[in-house]
């Protein structure tokens, strides 16, 4: 079956206001995410990615750009219009304990999304089966959440997640709050439901292990920009941006010890440059193009771009 | 004296709404001088509750019902509670946490908290002796404190920290998450402790902060021979940067040996399972296999060993009986299968 | 094991068993006071004044010969049922304008916030003061009213800003968001998740509002603008007794410690239960 895109990003351009002026959490991003996926955002604190994952959601304001969601643009859309979307396009969020509602009982956060959307009947059948799905007893419905571990909390927001047979479904850091041994079971959960649903999946992470497992394909992101994506596996094994590298090789692995004693990260010294590349002031790399115009992301490989004057 | 810290027969019950539970379990434990021991363990294991022991920060309705924690000849359990501070600080033990922001002071500026390390130094008359009466008087303040700056500044740029003297003066909340971090290490290096104690130091930093801040540690340790012990639920992490290993669950450690021979061959099954947990294959090429269930709940321990309802080897004997610590040939397990 | 936290809660306990007590008392005094008194509260005996506490006048008789104790009686109706009428009110439209402001936040909130601030910038005692005597002017037999109104207008903005804080707080929760990406709207989100959990807070302040409540309306009543004589009314009736101080100090002093005493009950109660809040919060 020919790969469909079900969602298109371009030109995303998300600002806030902080105490020094606006900053540009996501400045210019475009991706497109196949049906049946895992597109998995890379990028540190900091890099604008959590804030690309709530601006598809449309649970923050955008500045610029289009988000095609099955053939709709979703900014285009009223308030009114997107929630009837809504059922199809999820959230999961990092924080299990804050993502659930302390005063709600588990069938009731979980069927959220079914109340959103309007439905009225067979709800209750369809909260057990999600519960189901993720492998949590029906009995758990009626309790509270504050009774439930973190793993088991992240069980219930997939379970509101997947209740309404969405299609595709953001994750930002589902995993990083939670144990190494719960954190396998969640992530081998969610390569269960994507077979059995057909699900797509938004994935955001920092961290390189679970991206690996995780993905078929993967950016990075770094200050608001996309500077290298393409499949997961070639992207991994053959990193093209200075950025990607340093990424990986910060990963500890065997000889790590012998790696933090002879190898350090550049500090950055020099202010990010209003029109050169916003990685020069930390690249090894750097020349002098670098700090007076800013690199676009071409295509290196097959299934291989990168945004770096490295190969441009 | 060799063992900074050695730590034998620990057991500490916490009383929560009049029922009681253990949450650390007849634990064994030594650090030599300049060591770098890690201890392993995910949510309600007990490593936590283990490192406020050690410090003197256990909350009031936890007791320490046995055992011993001698830092440096002197027993720590038979310590009260206004005297520990005498442990604490140059030459002593110090701590630093997962989230930085709680550790420093919202109210005072960079300098100012590491001035107050470094007066607290040069205040104590050798080891273990408190003066109270030796004030730095306000008049000489200013005259110290050009000396101090000097000290405190190099300290702060021995953690490679940018723009150190315009730090000094910055606020806590007005730094980013390693900033923080790097301050804390500078306080270290003011007050020279023995042992430092660090409670997921790197866990809510991303790799490449996590990349610096763990060298740092590594040139403390080279630097002034520090002792430290390296607590994270991150296996992966502990076993490349420390030295020896204590793996612990629901309360007592079940593996313990050198991290390199425990990477290469671990023997308990919660550590082989824990180290199969890491995700290190791509996608497409097989599931990592997991361990089932979650980590029992401390209040109501299986029989026998804890481990067993999750175990994949378990067998009659495990429900039944709970496996003592053994020594193999280096390694320590408390595990049937090798008894 | 709720039961638990309330026996071992001294201040709970000791303070609900107080209201309790008195909503008892005036519930009996309300349907007949005869099963309580022997004792007209509104007969004038001066054959009897200023007589001394003793067995048959439990708190002695004041001025005009009345028991004082059944005065004290006949008035608790009246005089608990205001502080949960005016703090209710005040209560409600505190909370709605609180949520309103912190929820949708901009100019909404600016304005809205910036008229609390205005109602808070009087002093509440002096406040109520003039709006009872202004509004009581015009028509005597509602000067009750008046009195609840005047608090009430005197009361609402603390609740606006308590509740205004909390919901910002809830606000930045993940699982507010979570709501609007399950597609609810404001109202139901304010419906679902915003009340349930700002209730607890305001019910501690409600509670511990309506002892300040008793004390005010007494301060209220004490300068006549509450009920109107023969009515009987504890405020006024610390008032009246005065002259009669300090020989008999009975008719003064009574009535005053039965205001104290309910006020403390409510006083007890709420704190009791901002000790259960803290002691929830403490467990994750």
């Amino acid at each position: 079956m020919p790969a469909t895109s079900i969602l298109e990003v371009k030109g995303l351009v998300v600002e806030y206001k902080a105490s020094r002026g606006t900053l540009r959490a996501v400045d210019g991003v475009n991706l497109e995410v196949m049906r049946g996926e895992t597109f998995t955002v890379i990028g540190e604190s900091g890099s604008g990615k959590s804030t690309l994952g709530l601006a598809i959601l449309r649970l923050i304001p955008v500045k610029d750009g289009e988000i095609i969601f099955n053939g709709i643009n979703l900014l285009k859309l009223k308030e009114r219009e997107i929630r009837k979307i809504r059922k199809s396009i999820q959230i999961v969020l990092q924080d299990p304990y804050a993502s659930l509602d302390p005063k709600m009982k588990v069938k009731e956060i979980v069927s959220e999304p079914l109340i959103g959307s309007g439905e009225r009947e067979g709800i209750e059948e369809k909260v057990n089966k999600a519960l189901e799905l993720v492998g949590l007893d029906r009995s758990f419905s009626e309790r509270y959440p504050s009774e439930f571990s973190g793993g088991q909390r992240q069980r219930v927001s997939i379970a509101r997640a997947i209740v309404g047979e969405p299609e595709f479904i953001v994750l930002d850091e589902p995993t990083s709050n939670l144990d190494i041994s719960i954190q396998a079971q969640i992530l081998n959960l969610l390569l269960d439901l994507q077979e059995r649903k057909n699900l797509t999946y938004l994935f955001i992470t920092h961290n390189i292990a679970v991206a690996k497992y995780i993905s078929d394909r993967i950016a990075v992101m770094y200050s608001g920009e996309i500077i290298e994506s393409g499949d997961a596996r070639e992207l991994i094994t053959n990193p093209l941006h200075p950025y990607t590298t340093e990424l990986i090789s910060a990963v500890p692995s065997k000889g790590f010890k012998e790696k933090l004693g002879k190898f350090n990260f550049k500090e950055v010294i020099h202010n990010v440059p209003p029109k050169g590349c916003k990685y020069a002031p930390r690249c090894p790399f750097a020349k002098e193009i670098c700090w007076n115009s800013r690199p676009k992301l071409v295509k290196v490989k097959n299934n291989h771009d990168v945004s770096c004057f490295l190969y441009s | 004296m060799n063992k900074v810290l050695e730590i034998e027969r620990l057991s500490i019950l916490y009383r929560i709404r009049e029922r009681k539970f253990r949450a650390v379990n007849d634990v064994y434990l030594s650090l030599e001088k300049g060591e770098i021991l890690g201890l392993v363990g995910e949510s309600g294991s007990g490593k936590s509750t283990l490192a406020h022991a050690i410090i003197g920060l256990l909350p009031v309705n936890a007791v320490i019902e046995s055992g011993s924690i001698i830092f440096l000849g002197k027993d720590l359990t038979k310590v009260r509670y206004k005297d520990f501070h005498k442990f604490r600080g140059y030459r002593g033990m110090t701590m630093i946490f997962q989230d930085p922001m709680t550790s420093l002071n919202p109210t005072m500026t960079v300098y100012e908290q590491l001035e107050e390390a470094l007066i607290e130094r040069k205040q104590r008359i050798g080891w273990g002796d408190f003066n109270p009466f030796i004030k730095i008087f306000p008049q000489n303040k200013r005259k110290i404190r050009g000396e101090f700056e000097k000290e405190v500044l190099e300290a702060l740029n021995k953690t490679g920290i940018r723009y150190a003297k315009e730090i000094m003066r910055k606020y806590p909340h007005q730094l980013s998450g390693g900033e923080r971090q790097r301050v804390m290490i500078a306080m270290n290096y003011l007050l020279k402790p023995s042992l430092l104690i660090a409670d997921e130091p790197t866990t809510s930093l991303d790799v490449i902060n996590q990349f610096k801040i763990l060298k740092l540690l590594l040139e403390l340790r080279e630097e002034l021979g520090t002792s430290i012990l390296f607590i994270s639920h991150d296996i992966s992490l502990v076993l490349q940067i420390a030295d020896k290993v204590a793996v612990m669950y629901a309360g007592s450690i079940i593996e313990e040996g050198i991290s390199d021979e425990i990477y290469e061959k671990p023997l308990h099954p919660y550590t082989i399972g824990l180290l199969k947990s890491i995700p290190t294959k791509f996608k497409g090429d097989g599931r990592i296999s997991q361990i089932s269930g979650s980590p029992p709940d401390p209040m109501n321990l299986p029989n026998g060993c804890p481990f067993h309802p999750r175990c994949s080897f378990a067998y009659e004997l495990c429900k039944r009986n709970y496996p003592n610590l053994l020594n193999k040939s280096g390694r320590k397990v408390a595990c049937h299968l090798y008894s | 094991m709720r039961i638990n936290y309330v026996l071992n809660n001294y201040s709970l306990s000791i303070g609900i068993f107080i209201i309790a007590l008195f909503l008892l008392l005036s519930f009996i005094s309300f349907l007949d006071l005869k099963l309580l008194t022997s004792w007209d509260p509104n007969e004038l005996m001066f054959q009897y004044s200023n007589l001394p506490p003793s067995p048959s006048h439990i708190f002695g008789t004041d001025q005009d010969g009345r028991d004082v104790f059944s005065r004290v009686l006949a008035a608790l109706p009246t005089d608990i049922s205001i502080p949960f009428i005016v703090a209710g009110l005040s209560v409600i439209i505190g909370s709605a304008v609180g949520i309103v402001a912190g929820y949708f936040g901009g100019i909404v909130d600016e304005t809205l916030m910036r008229i609390t601030d205005l109602f808070l910038a009087f002093p509440s005692i002096l406040l109520a003061l003039a709006i009872a005597s202004i509004l009581g002017q015009a028509n005597l037999n509602d000067r009750l009213y008046y009195s609840e109104i005047a608090l009430v207008v005197v009361g609402w903005p603390v609740y606006s800003r308590l509740v205004r804080g909390q919901v910002l707080q809830l606000k930045g929760m993940p699982f507010i968001m979570l709501a609007r990406a399950s597609g609810l709207g404001s109202i139901s989100i304010i419906r679902r998740h915003v009340i349930p959990n700002v209730l607890p807070l305001i019910l501690v302040y409600v509670t511990l509002d309506m002892g300040t409540v008793i004390l005010i309306y007494s301060i209220l009543s004490f300068f006549g603008l509450g009920v109107l004589p023969p009515s009987p009314d504890l405020g006024r009736m610390v008032y009246d007794g005065l002259s009669s101080l300090p020989e008999n100090w009975w008719s003064s002093v009574f009535p005053a410690i039965i205001i104290t005493l309910m006020a403390l009950g409510f006083s007890l109660t709420g704190e009791g239960l901002r000790d259960l809040m803290d002691r929830r919060l403490g467990y994750r």
